[in-house]
């Protein structure tokens, strides 16, 4: 019987009630979480009981910021004073469990709470939501330039998704941060945050048929033997870039200083990008020549 | 719109702030507001990590020792003086309170 499972992050970052529900579920069904990552959460199995869970945000955190951090280990010796153990966690995002029967909340201040998530917000999810819109109405305005065919269609339907799925994010997330501020100054309680997971699962849907439609409509415009080409270049592509992110994770673990981490994983990031970009240039040029 | 940043003090802030009036370790605030308070306070520790970093930036408190990971402050007189003004501003309150109901009794 396996003792460990993976899942993937359906939530939006500044879901901390989500989270913790999740979590807390999870840990009645006899799975505490171990970790958590860029690539989601890791449970271990246990004897199911009830525990307590808490999210909160690191905002000096950064994906570069060498580990042990100081920051990230003050907060862990004031959360462990009040029984709060810290889960392994390489994101902005840290969470804390606690199997005390009442035990005081990590966060008593419900407008700091929300000062905090947005400043993590502003270097995590804010600033993806932002440039996909910017990029998703860049690639749009170029499709409706371009003649209509399959492809083109496909393509608008790829973006169309993207810029759904990233503005109704941040509309959501501006949407509670009014109304949640609104209620930290009168009331000063924290108003529960919510992930809209089956608009997320639909979107994901849509967007993985629409990935299909165009590699399908690519294959009829451009013939199979290239399309197969281009997969295998932006699989090379993924794969270098996810080595490049692996070595930068070493660093981090090393203690190599954040500036340092910076400029060599972004530099190797874009060579290894350019590097791949210019050979799918170079044989495309050359199979229209042949 | 958000409070303007400490121009008044919730009641978390102004006992954090009152433990620092002697040399003290972050970690003890979280027994010492407690135990001043009844346990009618109470501060969470991800809310006193960030009132001390917050603090500091701004030259309320300041550190006076780090022993490993142990660190300990002190309210400067910048902070002295907000403590001052909160409770010139609560006593103010507690005035215009007995101002009304003795008027009501007699």
């Amino acid at each position: 019987m396996k003792n460990t499972k993976r899942r993937m992050f359906r939530f939006s970052l500044y879901d901390r009630t989500g989270i913790v529900e999740y979590l807390e579920d999870q840990a009645k069904s006899g799975w505490v979480i171990e970790k958590i990552d860029n690539f989601g959460f890791k449970f271990r199995k246990i004897e199911p009981k009830d525990l307590h869970f808490s999210v909160t945000y690191l905002p000096e955190l950064s994906e570069f910021t060498p580990l042990p951090d100081d920051k990230q280990m003050k907060l862990f010796d004031f959360c462990e004073h009040t029984g709060w153990k810290s889960i392994e966690s390489t994101l902005q995002l840290q969470v804390f469990y606690n199997e005390n029967d009442d035990p005081v909340p990590i966060e008593t201040d419900a407008l700091i709470e929300l000062e905090n998530i947005h400043k993590a917000g502003k270097k995590s999810f804010l600033l993806t939501g932002y440039l996909f819109v910017i990029i998703s109405v860049l690639q749009l305005l170029s499709a409706f330039l371009r003649p209509c065919d399959i492809y083109n269609v496909t393509f608008i339907i790829l973006w169309s998704v993207l810029l759904i799925a990233h503005s109704t994010e941040l509309i959501r997330y501006y949407y509670w941060r009014k109304k949640a501020l609104k209620n930290a100054m009168t009331g000063g309680c924290f108003t529960p945050s919510k992930s809209n997971v089956w608009f997320k699962n639909i979107l994901t849907v849509f967007l993985l048929l629409s990935l299909l439609m165009l590699f399908v409509s690519s294959a009829f415009e451009f013939g199979l033997p290239i399309v197969v080409f281009i997969i295998l270049n932006v699989s090379v592509l993924f794969l270098a870039v996810s080595g490049v992110l692996h070595l930068s994770k070493a660093m981090r673990n090393d203690g190599v200083s954040e500036k340092t981490n910076k400029i060599i994983t972004i530099s190797l990031i874009i060579i290894v990008t350019v590097f791949t970009v210019s050979i799918i240039s170079f044989i495309g040029i050359l199979l229209q020549i042949i | 719109m958000p409070r303007e940043k400490f121009q008044t003090l919730t009641e978390q802030m102004f006992y954090v702030l009152l433990c620092l009036r002697n040399e003290c370790y972050g970690l003890d605030i979280l027994d010492k507001v407690p135990s001043m308070t009844n346990g009618r306070v109470n501060v969470g520790s991800g809310t006193l990590y960030n009132l001390l970093e917050q603090f500091l930036e701004l030259g309320i408190i300041l550190e006076t020792k780090v022993e490993g990971r142990r660190r300990s402050y002190i309210l400067t007189t910048k902070g002295k003086e907000m403590l001052e003004k909160e409770y010139v501003r609560l006593c103010a309150q507690v005035t215009d309170y007995r101002n009304i109901f003795d008027t009501e009794v007699k």
